[in-house]
């Protein structure tokens, strides 16, 4: 993994609206225990991570949206390369600050995500 | 000469109706009163008299009419007018009785309206049908108070009873209401001028239109696969369980921003819980329906809309973006304020508040905060 190493992130259908992604994408839920989980680009396409985790997890995405090391590093947030339950896998580390704080990084995740836009999309985005 | 008799006064109850105001539509709902009443008039007097015909001219002249709008919510005043008889040593028929007989079953009908068996004593089966376009207009806390001159009780009509009186009838499967659909047009014939509502549920009904909304159908079937959503507002035919069986009459079609508050709203009430991969509680429907009413209420006009989201919580996060903020509202049920984040994302700077948005100070310093933030959207 280097400082440029996509961190590919699974976008929930009702995390999307009018195309814009909610920062809500890019922080943990309550019950992730402060890890949000990615894939690591060096070791899997897009596709294939989406395929994975909509057929095989069994899912809901509607595309994959990328986050780089380096904002991660800027943003003083870990990545550990835990390989749990699947070798690609890797986990965000949000542990040991406020939830104030965590919605503070995760605006700014958003906002670079979103500038970049999608990496991979299925082919129709459905909506709420 | 004509003389004017005092006859109805129904009272208006309802927010629409303050301010000494009816809308015009509701003319229509009384001008359907008034038919009722009449052809009631002419079903008792065939039944006091052996149901004999009624005589030629019996009736002639006499007309039911609306003279002023009475302050109270708002209180139109009918009157029965009649000609005035001629100079005669005979006394006339008294025609009033019958009206006032007629005022009698009318009222005892909506009394009764629970009970079919009854209201078909006071009212035939063949004249139940006018009660579809009394009060089709009403909204669910809406009602019409009659004062009784028999009965200190007042009558309460409303769209139940409405609703109650159409089915008593042996002949009614179906009733129809006012109706406003919210959805996509993934079709349209110019030809047939047909065209295919689609709603969030995945509900599909067609519809006749006119040439004068051709302009929207268009622009929401070419849009289809952006998810252009119309608003449809007319007059739909309903079974008597309450589904909406087919579009009877379109009334208005109008283009809705995507970012529609209400909407956006309509579409998150329709989250099941575990919607979040088997996670995620879904908002409650009073809690959707309490904040489009708050949103549209005290929500700054020229603000840009916020995207909503829900929350694993079961609330809502309201977002918006520009080129240097990233701005979220957390709102919930459980927590009284709700926690509002903005945050540079050039300088890195972090405004927070906690805003109370059950109050209207809350809301304007919503307001004013995301106008400094954000600007105007004109």
């Amino acid at each position: 993994m280097n400082l440029n190493t996509h961190l590919l992130r699974q976008i929930h259908p009702n995390y999307v609206k009018d195309g814009r992604v909610s920062s809500q994408a890019f922080r943990p839920t309550p019950k992730d225990e402060k890890m949000l989980s990615v894939d690591n680009g060096d070791l899997i396409s897009p596709d294939l991570s989406y395929e994975r985790f909509t057929q095989q997890m069994n899912c809901k995405s509607v595309g994959v949206m990328v986050i780089l090391k380096k904002e991660c590093d800027d943003q003083i947030l870990p990545i550990h390369e835990d390989m749990d339950p699947y070798p690609e896998h890797c986990s965000i580390d949000f542990s040991g600050i406020t939830n104030k704080i965590i919605e503070m990084k995760a605006k700014i995740l958003r906002s670079f995500a979103q500038k970049r836009g999608w990496l991979y999309q299925e082919e129709k985005t459905s909506q709420v | 000469m004509s003389q004017q008799v005092d006859f109805l006064f129904p009272r208006l109850v309802g927010k629409r109706f303050d301010n000494h105001s009816v809308p015009l539509d509701f003319f229509r709902d009384l001008a359907s009163m008034g038919e009722l009443i009449f052809e009631l008039a002419k079903w008792i007097y065939k039944n006091e008299n052996d149901n004999k015909r009624i005589p030629k001219k019996f009736f002639e002249g006499i007309s039911i009419r609306v003279t002023d709008i009475k302050k109270g919510s708002a209180i139109p005043s009918i009157v029965i007018e009649q000609p005035l008889p001629p100079p005669s040593l005979f006394k006339p028929p008294d025609k009033l009785i019958y009206f006032e007989k007629s005022r009698d079953c009318f009222f005892e009908a909506i009394r009764n309206a629970d009970e079919k068996e009854k209201v078909i004593r006071f009212i035939p089966d063949y004249l139940l049908r006018y009660f579809d376009s009394i009060g089709r207009g009403l909204y669910e806390d809406e009602y019409i108070e009659f004062k009784d001159p028999k009965n200190e009780t007042p009558v309460i009509y409303n769209g139940e009873k409405r609703k109650k009186l159409v089915m008593a009838s042996s002949k009614t499967k179906e009733y129809t209401e006012e109706i406003e659909l919210k959805g996509y047009v993934p079709e349209a014939d110019q030809d047939k001028k047909l065209f295919t509502i689609q709603q969030f549920n995945g509900q599909k009904f067609q519809a006749q239109f006119y040439e004068e909304f051709w302009d929207e159908i268009l622009t929401a079937f070419t849009n289809y696969e952006k998810k252009q959503i119309i608003d449809l507002t007319g007059v739909g035919i309903r079974s008597i369980n309450g589904k909406l069986l087919k579009i009877d009459k379109v009334e208005n079609i109008t283009i809705l921003d995507n970012l529609d508050i209400s909407v956006q709203l309509e579409q998150l009430s329709l989250l099941k819980d575990g919607w979040l991969d088997g996670k995620g509680f879904a908002p409650d429907p009073i809690f959707l329906k309490w904040l489009a009413s708050e949103f549209d209420l005290n929500y700054e006009i020229s603000l840009p809309l916020p995207y909503l989201y829900p929350t694993p919580e079961g609330g809502i996060q309201a977002e918006w973006s520009n080129a240097k903020w990233e701005v979220s509202l957390q709102i919930d049920l459980i927590r009284p304020t709700s926690l509002l984040q903005a945050v540079n994302i050039v300088t890195n700077e972090v405004q927070e508040s906690d805003i109370n948005l059950k109050t209207i100070s809350g809301w304007s310093e919503l307001n004013q905060i995301l106008l400094k933030l954000l600007g105007s959207s004109e």
